[in-house]
């Protein structure tokens, strides 16, 4: 027989709020920003392949890389590791080559 | 990754897809959009487990499904980058207002239908939790000076992402885990800490308490400190638990894939360290992190090891010599050792090592490893040799080393520490690798 309740019982997970804006309740506003522009297609483009460091990243990049040598030829590929730690958004000088040479990047793996 | 790939994508306009196991994915389309960004970010999910993986594996991988959509995975990244936004990938501008605040009671009929809700919530760690009721959770928030509705923290959750709680929250959370409001100052400095440490890995957190709130609450710091055997350290232990589970959102294959987990996880491995029993020279480790020895302080270890002396101390082999053979099997990064104080009379009253330092000093200087094993250790490759690889020193030169070159993983004395905790009826100790955060003060949260 269930024991009934005598007492209010408070929400563990109730959070005073939940903001999909993100400011995390700090008072600041938050700007949503745009994706960028896909692209109509990848042939002919330079991706980069960004290994994260992560145990196991870089030999499924290699992997990565071997398809689209054998399957999308006109693709080109380009290989590089994430200069700082795993762990930290530290990276900003790659980003920038990226920007200056490459049309699109795939970042793996992490998990 | 999440936040990089967003970056790369907003701030570098470069279409992107990050390809990540289901924890990192689950986060980044759910929580991190939610609390943190409000953007979604384009992944494929990459098969468990690919850490160690042979290349025929994750080539499999590669010519098998991605596991966010169940498309062909090859597929799944080129619409990735060329798959026109959506409407809410679309989204600039100022952010929509938060909704509503979650309801702060529950609403059920009976406590049977509550205990199910909180299983079926992933809101206890499956031992039975007492309700917080409004009165209970009045009575706990006696244990501080602080208002209900403070916030104790914003960057709270899994990951990173941003859930606000207050302090009636963590009140509520030391109810269920059976606390008194005494220990409520510890559970409130804990909380405080979130986010704790998840990995696939079997990570593990251990709280060490320092300070007069030790025996002020009946903390036990002698015998059988580590056992099931005191209710401040088991119930605070479990209170953080419930934290990192209710707060924190760890849920296990939602938002959290540790293969194994750890045992450690059910009350992480809450001790007070002896103070009475140090002798000359060997200071609380509170007060080698730089506090008062007056200051009650918790500080938060993370970490895998945990290596039982089995034994007690050999008068043919000494101490030190034991722990020097086990600790060759650490990573490297850190390492704490929990010892009886009946081994610290043999290292300080016969060995002659005169503070905690001179210890860590020996061991830095006699533990060794082949380089290969020392890179061998997946941690230590993907969190050390990028700095080598940067030029920092020793790990610049180690990554040079052929495999079967000797190092000294704790080159660096300092990441050897020494916590002193049990009751003196057997010379035991563990070696392991926690490595420690700075500490919290506790009497902040009084």
């Amino acid at each position: 027989m269930a024991t009934l309740l005598r007492s209010a019982v408070l929400n563990p997970e109730g959070y005073r709020t939940v903001r999909p804006a993100g400011d995390g309740g700090n008072g600041k506003s938050h700007s949503f920003s745009s994706l960028a522009p896909r692209l109509d297609s990848i042939e002919g483009k330079t991706v980069y392949l960004i290994d994260t460091g992560f145990g196991g990243s870089g030999k499924f990049l290699d992997q990565l890389q071997a398809w689209f040598a054998e399957r999308m030829p006109s693709v080109k590929t380009v290989r590089r590791r994430k200069t700082g730690n795993i762990f930290r958004d530290d990276t900003k000088d790659l980003w920038v080559e990226v920007k200056e040479r490459g049309q699109a990047a795939i970042l793996g793996v992490v998990g | 990754m999440s936040r990089e790939a967003g970056e790369i994508e907003q701030t570098y306009h470069i279409p992107t897809v990050a390809a990540a196991g289901s924890n990192v994915v689950s986060f980044g389309i759910g929580p991190n959009v939610a609390y943190n960004t409000g953007m979604p970010i384009r992944y494929v999910g990459v098969p468990f487990p690919f850490s160690g993986q042979p290349r025929s594996v994750l080539k499999g991988y590669i010519e098998g499904k991605d596991t966010v959509s169940g498309r062909p995975m090859m597929q799944a990244i080129v619409d990735a980058l060329t798959a026109p936004l959506t409407t809410d990938e679309r989204l600039s501008g100022p952010a929509p207002d938060a909704p509503a605040a979650e309801p702060r009671i529950l609403v059920a009929s009976s406590e049977d239908d509550l205990q199910r809700l909180f299983r079926e919530k992933g809101w206890t760690d499956y031992n039975p939790v007492i309700l917080p009721t409004q009165e209970r959770v009045a009575a706990m928030l006696r244990g501080t000076h602080h208002k209900p509705d403070e916030i104790v923290k914003s960057a709270a959750g899994t990951f990173g992402s941003r859930r606000p709680f207050t302090v009636e929250k963590v009140a509520t959370l030391a109810v269920m885990a059976g606390a008194k409001p005494e220990y409520l100052p510890i559970i409130l400095a804990l909380a405080s800490r979130v986010p704790y440490q998840d990995s696939t890995t079997s990570i593990a957190q251990m709280i060490v308490v320092n300070g007069p709130i030790r025996t002020k609450i009946g903390m036990n710091s002698g015998l059988g400190a580590l056992g099931p055997d005191n209710e401040a350290n088991s119930v605070i232990g479990r209170a953080m638990t419930l934290i990192h589970k209710v707060i924190q959102g760890y849920q296990e294959g939602i938002t959290g894939f540790a293969s194994l987990s750890n045992p450690l996880r059910y009350d992480n491995l809450c001790i007070a360290e002896n103070e009475e029993s140090l002798p000359d020279g060997w200071l609380p480790l509170h007060v080698q992190m730089g506090y008062k020895p007056t200051d009650s302080v918790v500080t938060i270890f993370t970490g895998w090891n945990f290596i039982n002396s089995t034994g007690w101390v050999e008068q043919h082999y000494a101490p030190q010599f034991l722990m020097r053979d086990y600790m060759s099997s650490l990573s490297g990064m850190s390492a704490t050792l929990l010892m009886d104080p009946s081994v610290v009379d043999l290292l300080h009253g016969v060995q002659g090592f005169q503070t905690k330092a001179m210890l860590g000093d020996w061991l830095s200087q006699n533990v060794e490893k082949t380089a290969e094993s020392y890179w061998g250790n997946s941690i230590v490759s993907s969190m050390l040799a990028p700095l080598g690889r940067q030029g920092l020193e020793p790990y610049a030169s180690w990554l040079k080393l052929p495999d079967k070159a000797m190092i000294k993983p704790f080159a660096n004395a300092r990441n050897i520490r020494t916590v002193v905790v049990g009751g003196k009826t057997a010379s035991v100790w563990f070696a392991t690798d926690f490595m420690p955060d700075r500490g919290t003060l506790i009497d902040a949260w009084s």
